[in-house]
Parts: structure tokens; C-alpha cells; sequence
């Protein structure tokens, strides 16, 4: 009986205007699809677009990190009041252990020095830093990056080093004006280029997104390499400075040499750039193959 | 006259609650806690947010919300462009679709429901990372993270029928 009555304007709209919500769901479902070929594609428009959002937000993550941060640091520091003890015999261990070295570092400089001088050996760039604290996290399973508190205001540039106090954490892949991002060097597309120290052999430590990251390309696979041995930057394609220490080598179960890094990912609360002065030879994108343009972007 | 504005301001203010709830989470969620496994363990909190308050009330988060959220969700955190609303979207539409046999039941029939939209999520989060970046991902960490984000699931719900109970009962 209903059904035959003339419908008023309000039961008219009732289903224009549910189809109009079904349309344009479907319409903000195909532009999630387009997002993803966008981002394939167009890596430039993405990294503005990130470095956009990420100083927009900064000044907020930065507020709200700082207590986060509080408790972070009282929870651990509860768990090591416990190991006080143990951790104080350590330390006084290892104090004798590297006044030591120190001693012999002292020594080393001077002569380092004397024949660097002998022998007119052109001096390293001088570099300088630039601290920032890390505001936000990647967090989820596909990417290692983290967000730091300074931008090109302070001097953060692409593709300088960060580092933490211990090794090299990773590499500034986008500098806004306030903040910048950081790819660790666990990322599945970080690649650094470094030299074994025992054996100056060279490789590349590539990350997985897992927490040791691979030694690529290391002719002497087993005779040579050691586990244990000082993995540092070789300073090759000129952007990062030599010597940085990233970590040790590990031979896994499967004879596939490994990383460990210096850098303790989960404690990681402030890093050091470095600006080499060479870093912006990276800032241009790089010709090349659509798949190797594509790693520099996360 | 004001007190016809002020009223009015007051419902707008409450109902844009699901809105801004769901925002401070994704800011909360991308903030770095500095401690020892933490990262691993960080549940997908927006997650949470979109699943709840698509059950309870749909139309407080429409679909272009859920959309920014996820986009910015992206940036924020650099993972692949566009599988943030994606996902989000994905479990709008899910959730829309089972909003009958979700909504006013027993709250352990909502987080079975939680767990299934989740495992869903994150298989589907899975395959578009592995298949964006070339290479198979580990699936433990996303287990893990799956299985943490539906764990901790009681404990937003709880927060968010709490907000509800106390702000947006309908007078």
C-alpha cells in the first residue's frame, strides 16, 4: 500500500544519498589504489609530500614524545638498579681495559700525524654535526626509519650519515625544514658500502628488516672472515665519511655472514648527522633503472 | 538564541570525539618509546579506533576520514603510500558489511570479530609489502604485531565505550 503512495522529497533522498555514500567509498577505495601507483611511480611528489606532513607535525610529535621518552627511560632504568652491581664491575673492567687503549690511541695520533705530515698527505674535509632527537617511528613491519627533530634550519641535508654514540645508525633520505627522516641501516633498502677491517676487504652491508643486517659481496667468504671482526664505512661513493664502526661480523648457522650493529635500535633516543660537505651529490635523483630509484625513497 | 548555538557546538563537539580520538592515536602510536623491545611490540592502535568506531558509530567516522587517517598514517610513518587507507578502507567495508551480528552483542563476540578483521588486515598489510618492495617479509613480526594489537584490543574498546558512555549517550 505504501509503495504506491507518491514519495515525498525526503524519502526520495534517503537513497540518493546512501548510493552517493556507496560511490564515493568506492571512489576513495580506487584513490588508495592510485596512491600505491603513485607512490611506485612518482617518488619525487611522495617525498615532498612526506616532508611536508612530517614538519607540519613535527612541533607536535616533539611535545608529545618528550614524556613518552620519560618513561621509557625510568622503565629501564628500574631494570638496571637491579643489575647495578654487576654492571659497576663491568664498567671498572673495561675503564682499565680502554685507559689502556687510550694510551696507545695517544700515541698512534701523534705519530699518525708526524707522517701525515712527512708525506703531504691531503688532509680529510673537516666535518661537522648536528644533533637531533629522534620524534617518531616507523613502527610497523615494512620499514626501518626513523623521525629526528632538525631539518635544513639546522643543517640536516640528505644523505648525511647519523650516527649514535656507538656506530653508524643510518642515512638522512628526506630533510624538511624542521625534521628529517632517517633510514636505518637495517631498512630492506639500506645499502652501505664498507671494508672489513681485519682483511680491508670490501662489501656491502644491506639491511632485511631484521635486526642484523647482511655483508654482501665478500670474496673471502669463509677462510678470511672472521666472526667478530670491525665493520666500518669505506667512504666509497663519497658519502659518507670513512671509518664510521657499524658493527661486527657474525657467521650465522647458514655460513651467510651477518652485522651486528654497534647501535642498540631500541634505545636509540638521539643521533649525531654528519655533514661531509659531499652530501648533496646525492640530493639529485639518480638516473638509472626504475628499481634502484625506487630503494632511496623509504 | 546562545544557548541554541552553544548547544549545537556542544553535539558538533561531541561528535567530532571518534574523530579526534582516532587522530591522537595515530600521533601516539608513531611517537618512539625508547625501550627494549618496544618496537616489535607496538599494536596498531588506529587500528583499534577504526574497528570500534565503525561498529558502534559509523557514521562519526565516514570513510573520508578513515581515508586522510590512513594517509597520513603513511607519511607519518613511511610505509608504502597508499596501503594505509587501503587497509583502513578494507576493514570499513568489512565491518559495514557484519555491522549486524557485531554490533549489541556480547563484547567477546566484538574482539572475535576484532581478531578476524585483524588477521585479515595485516595477511592483506603482508602481501602489499612484500609484493611493493620485491622481497618476502618476514611473517613472525607480523604475527606478532597481529597478535599484540588483538591482545590489547579489551583495553582501547574499554576506553572507548568509556568516552562514549560519559560524552555521547543520546539525551
Amino acid at each position: 500500500m505504501r509503495l504506491l503512495r507518491a514519495p515525498s522529497p525526503m524519502r526520495l533522498t534517503m537513497p540518493i544519498r546512501a548510493w552517493m555514500q556507496r560511490f564515493a567509498l568506492l571512489l576513495l577505495i580506487l584513490a588508495s589504489f592510485g596512491l600505491i601507483v603513485l607512490g611506485k611511480a612518482d617518488t619525487v611528489v611522495v617525498e615532498r609530500l612526506r616532508t611536508r606532513t612530517a614538519d607540519t607535525l613535527a612541533p607536535l610529535l616533539d611535545a608529545i614524545s618528550r614524556p613518552v621518552a620519560t618513561v621509557g627511560r625510568v622503565t629501564d632504568e628500574v631494570r638496571e638498579i637491579t643489575a647495578l652491581r654487576a654492571e659497576n664491575d663491568r664498567l671498572r673492567e673495561a675503564n682499565g681495559r680502554l685507559l689502556q687503549w687510550q694510551e696507545v690511541a695517544r700515541r698512534l695520533e701523534a705519530e699518525n700525524g708526524q707522517l701525515r705530515e712527512l708525506m703531504n698527505v691531503t688532509p680529510e674535509p673537516s666535518l661537522s654535526y648536528v644533533s637531533a632527537r629522534i620524534i617518531a617511528d616507523s613502527g610497523g613491519a615494512f620499514v626501518r626509519s626513523v623521525l629526528v627533530n632538525a631539518g635544513g634550519r639546522q643543517g640536516a641535508a640528505k644523505g648525511q650519515a647519523a650516527i649514535a654514540d656507538h656506530g653508524l645508525a643510518g642515512r638522512v633520505v628526506e630533510a624538511g625544514e624542521r625534521a628529517s627522516r632517517v633510514l636505518l641501516i637495517t631498512d630492506l633498502n639500506s645499502r652501505i658500502p664498507v671494508i672489513v677491517e681485519g682483511t680491508r676487504e670490501r662489501a656491502v652491508v644491506a639491511g632485511d628488516n631484521g635486526p642484523r643486517p647482511r655483508l654482501l659481496y665478500v670474496a673471502a667468504r669463509k677462510d678470511g672472515l672472521r666472526g667478530g671482526e670491525r665493520v666500518v664505512t669505506s667512504g666509497h661513493g663519497g658519502v659518507f665519511p670513512p671509518g664510521i664502526p657499524i658493527g661486527e661480523v657474525v657467521l650465522g648457522e647458514d655460513a651467510a655472514p651477518r652485522v651486528l650493529p654497534y647501535v642498540d635500535f631500541d634505545r636509540l633516543e638521539y643521533v649525531r648527522l654528519v655533514d661531509t660537505g659531499l652530501a648533496q651529490t646525492l640530493s639529485e635523483p639518480i638516473p638509472g633503472p626504475q628499481r634502484i630509484r625506487g630503494r632511496g625513497r623509504q | 538564541m546562545t544557548a541554541g548555538v552553544l548547544h549545537r557546538l556542544d553535539g558538533w563537539a561531541r561528535d567530532l570525539l571518534p574523530t579526534l580520538l582516532t587522530v591522537a592515536l595515530l600521533l601516539l602510536s608513531a611517537v618512539r618509546v625508547p625501550m627494549a623491545g618496544f618496537r616489535t611490540m607496538t599494536p596498531a592502535v588506529v587500528l583499534i579506533a577504526v574497528y570500534h568506531w565503525t561498529v558502534h558509530r559509523p557514521e562519526l567516522l565516514p570513510p573520508g576520514v578513515i581515508f586522510v587517517v590512513g594517509l597520513v598514517q603513511d607519511l607519518l610513518t613511511g610505509s608504502p603510500f597508499g596501503t594505509g587507507p587501503l587497509t583502513l578502507l578494507a576493514v570499513h567495508v568489512l565491518v559495514v558489511s557484519q555491522r549486524r551480528i557485531l554490533h549489541g552483542k556480547a563484547f567477546l563476540i566484538a574482539w572475535w570479530g576484532f581478531g578476524l578483521v585483524a588477521a585479515t588486515t595485516f595477511l592483506v598489510l603482508w602481501a602489499a609489502g612484500s609484493a611493493l618492495s620485491g622481497v618476502l617479509l618476514d611473517p613472525r613480526e607480523v604475527a606478532f604485531r597481529c597478535l599484540v594489537t588483538v591482545t590489547v584490543y579489551p583495553l582501547f574498546a574499554a576506553l572507548f565505550l568509556g568516552v562514549q558512555r560519559a560524552f555521547m549517550t543520546r539525551a
